[in-house]
């Protein structure tokens, strides 16, 4: 219990210096952070094969990629340039009311809530098992929009006329 | 029963998403706001697999996909970034204004 | 492989469909591409036929296609012993055909188109053989109507080829709406267009009489205008239009045969009404004896071969009609044998002597001898001298007339004797004898004297392989029962006509011994009337053609006189009103359709503000639409 609520502060607090930092490089290593601690709350919650993809695909892949990205436009984007746009304050008003919204249509919503049982092998071996029989198709499908992003990744950033 | 509370959590981290997506002028920072969001609804899933009895286990694999899709989508939005960047040389969106009438 | 014959018209199709798109960049390939798929279709109607002829049962799949409520629509295939020897006819006709195509239609620019038309149609005849269904096997029909009308008018460049591809298509037209009607009378009656269901519904009684005679007579028309009956047979002399290898495959094998098929497979229907089958053994003689004589004085090669397919297709229409069914349908297997041969070898004629016109030619066998050798053997078969395949048949069915009716049998003896005539006539005029005009024939290469060896044979040993054991009659016959005791009567009387035949046209041809143009010079009037062709056409140009294009112009006369007159002048009472409406537009409704126009402008100016460019500033108001549809949604009530 201690550890879930640890890793949800940190996940609030990283989140929150994610979207407020004014150097981009500085939030893109919180927003790892802040990956992580998702993936330890992912553990909690019984899901150890989501929690292992999202370090490995989130953390190792999509970061790397952000950084990648950061740094080869990082001529434009130094720490003394103003961040964020105008509409600063009207956006967390907003905000505000979103979330506040969301939890209480959330509390108001009744849901038969039970702790499902752990299963002593864990759910990994169940989840793929899933993957191959009753969702087999989407996960293709899954692999063939990878596929075409990757492609299209590449025609997009590739340079004309080489 | 944390049922609850991470449904709130999940509510907070979204907020803060939206939030970064709209005051955000660089676009890659959008784009990282962009996956707060995808890590709100994947945590919203996982819970709701904990504690409601669902079939077929659909809030683990669902989020399985949800990540696919986010690293397709960062993918490609980081390459149209870059696309756009050697284009107009700039990656702030207010000043990627030619579709403006 | 019986459960995947529905594979088999699929393979002719995706050649029409690769042939079709990719044309222009496979040129010569397309050629192979063709004859790839219709040899993959081969093989398996070979493994199909060993299949029934090893014993194999009828197997019928019928998924449910079309559900309306109370009616239902089934679409699926059906495989029995007719089928298998069906699918071996045309697919290996085809096959023979596309290969033989390669050295015909060498340097063709349409040449991929060629064999995309061809795969085309192979695949729509494949269906029609396959088909389960009245509803099916109509599809398929029109289906072969479209690719034969593509085919026969090929080189369209020619008027006279695109006109006999649209007479041919007409022609079968007036069949096919009998036909259709048929099938509509068979479904308000049946309710199911199942074969096997109406056959059903018939030995239950529940269409019977006037109304199953009417049925049977209406199908039947179907089958006139497909396989070229009288009165219908007018397209098929002008179909020779097109490519000689058409020739052989349409008007010989395949699509002609259609006709024929489709009485054997609706047979329930003539089995139960003597009187509709008693229209068709007399359409069928009339026609065998009819084209016969015409093909007596005709001059072009095509032609006396399209004359004689119509015969021949009387012969088998008439088998069918007279209670021989078997016989019917063996006789179209060795017909489309010898037939397809005769064509092929008369295209080798015309490819290596380049006319068509057997009053030019004479002595091409010294030139041609394996064009020759073929030909003989295919003149032997029609003829119908044993041992060869056209003996057997045509024994069957004359067999199947003598037990049916006396003068049916006499006339279709005539017609043998006719057709031994002036097959033979045929062949000694083009291959024997001295050169009449200076020709430089050359024999054909090698893709095509092959098919036309393949093609001699099997008209040397289809007719006696089939007859081994019974084997025809095993895989088709319409109900169990013995074979009909042979009559050697029969046989020796058409040995006899046959030989007669052949030896009057040697005496004639060869010999000399009658003058060359005495029965012309005896009997001119007659000759005319032959050559006109019975001024079939000449009568269908006064009663059909002209009245139609008559009345059109009547009609169209009365429109422009009173029915234009009407409309002009509700034209100017609207000229009229329109002006004075005119007056009260300008004033009021321009007046306040500017306003309007100029309202929405200054509006539209205040409003561009809101519309920033900025997808934040949208996407803000949109945030704040969605909580607040939260909020209402939850905590409003």
């Amino acid at each position: 219990m201690l550890i879930l609520l640890l890793f949800a502060v940190i996940a609030i607090i990283a989140a929150i210096l994610v979207v407020s930092m004014k150097n981009i490089m500085h939030c893109a290593l919180f927003l790892a952070l802040f990956l992580l601690s998702v993936a330890g709350i992912f553990f909690y919650l019984d899901a150890d094969f989501l929690g292992i993809v999202q370090i490995l695909v989130y953390v190792g892949g999509i970061i790397v990629l952000i950084l990648f990205a950061v740094m080869l436009t990082s001529r434009v984007s130094s720490a003394l340039l103003e961040q964020t746009n105008e509409q600063k304050g009207l956006a967390i008003a907003a905000c505000l009311l979103l979330a506040a919204a969301i939890t209480a249509a959330a509390f108001r919503t009744p849901l038969a809530t039970t702790l499902n049982p752990v299963k002593a092998e864990g759910t990994t071996h169940f989840t793929g098992e899933l993957l191959l029989t009753v969702y087999a198709l989407p996960f293709e499908i899954a692999s063939i929009v990878l596929l075409v992003a990757l492609i299209g990744a590449i025609v997009l950033a590739g340079k004309k006329g080489e | 029963m944390m049922f609850l509370p991470l449904i709130g959590l999940s509510a907070i981290i979204f907020a803060i998403g939206v939030y970064g997506a709209l005051t955000r002028r660089n676009a890659i920072g959008i784009l990282m706001s962009l996956e707060l969001m995808f890590n709100a609804a994947n945590i919203n899933l996982v819970t709701a697999n904990k504690y409601l009895n669902l079939e077929n286990s659909v809030g683990i694999i669902f989020p399985i996909f949800i990540i696919t899709i986010a690293a397709a989508e960062a993918a490609v939005g980081l390459a149209i970034i870059l696309s756009l960047y050697r284009q107009t040389k700039t990656v702030y969106v207010e000043k990627i204004n030619i579709m403006k009438w | 492989m019986i459960n995947h014959a529905y594979i088999i018209p699929f393979l002719p199709l995706a050649a029409f469909a690769v042939n079709i798109f990719f044309g222009k960049k496979l040129k010569g390939v397309s050629a192979y591409i063709g004859i790839a798929a219709v040899s993959a279709a081969f093989l398996m109607s070979l493994s199909i036929f060993f299949a029934f002829l090893g014993g194999a049962q009828r197997f019928e799949v019928n998924p449910e296609w079309l559900n309306l409520g109370a009616v239902k629509f089934g679409m699926g295939f059906l495989v029995d012993g007719m089928t298998s020897v069906m699918l071996i006819v045309v697919t290996l006709v085809s096959l023979l055909v596309q290969i033989y195509s390669i050295g015909y239609m060498h340097g063709d620019p349409r040449y991929p188109r060629y064999y995309a038309y061809l795969g085309l149609f192979t695949f729509s005849m494949l269906l029609l053989v396959i088909a389960n269904n009245f509803a099916m096997m109509f599809v398929s029909w029109e289906l072969v109507g479209v690719s034969s009308y593509l085919l026969i008018g090929f080189w369209f460049e020619k008027k006279s080829a695109s006109d006999a591809g649209k007479k041919a298509f007409i022609t079968n037209k007036f069949g096919d709406f009998g036909f259709s009607i048929g099938i509509m009378m068979i479904f308000a009656f049946c309710g199911t267009l199942n074969f096997g269901e109406v056959a059903d519904a018939i030995s239950k009684g529940t269409l019977s009489g006037s109304a199953l005679t009417l049925a049977g007579i209406l199908v039947f028309c179907g089958a006139v205008g497909k396989s070229a009956q009288f009165p219908l047979h007018v397209w098929l002399p002008d179909a020779m239009e097109g490519p000689t290898p058409v020739s052989a495959l349409i008007h010989a094998a395949t699509m002609v045969a259609a006709g024929v098929y489709l009485v054997a497979r609706t047979y329930f229907l003539y089995a139960a009404s003597p009187t509709a089958s008693a229209v068709v053994a007399y359409t069928g003689v009339f026609t065998a004896f009819f084209a016969a004589t015409m093909a007596l004085v005709a001059t072009d090669i095509k032609r006396v071969l399209a004359f004689s397919t119509v015969s021949q297709l009387g012969y088998m229409i008439m088998a069918l009609g007279v209670g021989g069914y078997t016989a019917g349908m063996f006789h179209l297997t060795t017909h489309a044998f010898f037939k397809a041969l005769l064509f092929l070898g008369a295209g080798s004629v015309i490819h290596g002597a380049a006319t068509q016109d057997i009053r030019d030619m004479g002595g091409l066998g010294k030139h041609m001898k394996i064009t020759m050798v073929t030909f003989f053997i295919a003149c032997l078969a029609i003829s119908g001298i044993p041992p060869f395949s056209g003996f057997y048949s045509k024994d069957e069915v004359l067999l199947a007339a003598f037990n049916y009716s006396k003068p049916v049998y006499i006339v279709a003896t005539f017609t043998a004797f006719m057709t031994a005539f002036y097959m033979f006539r045929l062949f000694f005029r083009t291959f024997t004898g001295e050169m009449r005009t200076k020709l430089h024939p050359h024999e054909s290469p090698y893709t095509m004297t092959i098919p036309l060896m393949v093609l001699a044979a099997l008209s040397i040993v289809a007719g006696w392989l089939f007859v081994q054991g019974h084997a025809f009659e095993s895989l088709v016959h319409f109900k169990e029962g013995a074979a009909e005791e042979g009559n050697a009567l029969v046989v020796w009387i058409s040995i006899a006509a046959s030989v007669i035949g052949i030896g009057l046209a040697l005496a004639v041809y060869v010999l000399k011994i009658v003058p060359d143009g005495f029965f012309r010079n005896k009997f001119p009037r007659i000759h005319k009337v032959l050559i006109n062709k019975w001024y079939v056409d000449e009568f269908y140009d006064k009663t059909v053609i002209k009245p139609s294009l008559n009345l059109a112009r009547r009609l169209f006369s009365f429109d422009a006189k009173y029915i234009d007159g009407a409309v002009n002048l509700t034209g100017i009472i609207n000229v009229v009103i329109s002006k004075l409406h005119n007056v009260f537009d300008k004033a009021a409704v321009d007046g306040a359709v500017n306003g309007v126009a100029e309202a929405a402008q200054s509006g539209g100016g205040l409003l561009r503000r809101v519309q920033t460019g900025l997808v934040q500033n949208y996407m803000l108001l949109l945030v704040a639409g969605a909580a607040l549809a939260v909020v209402v949604f939850f905590f409003v009530k």
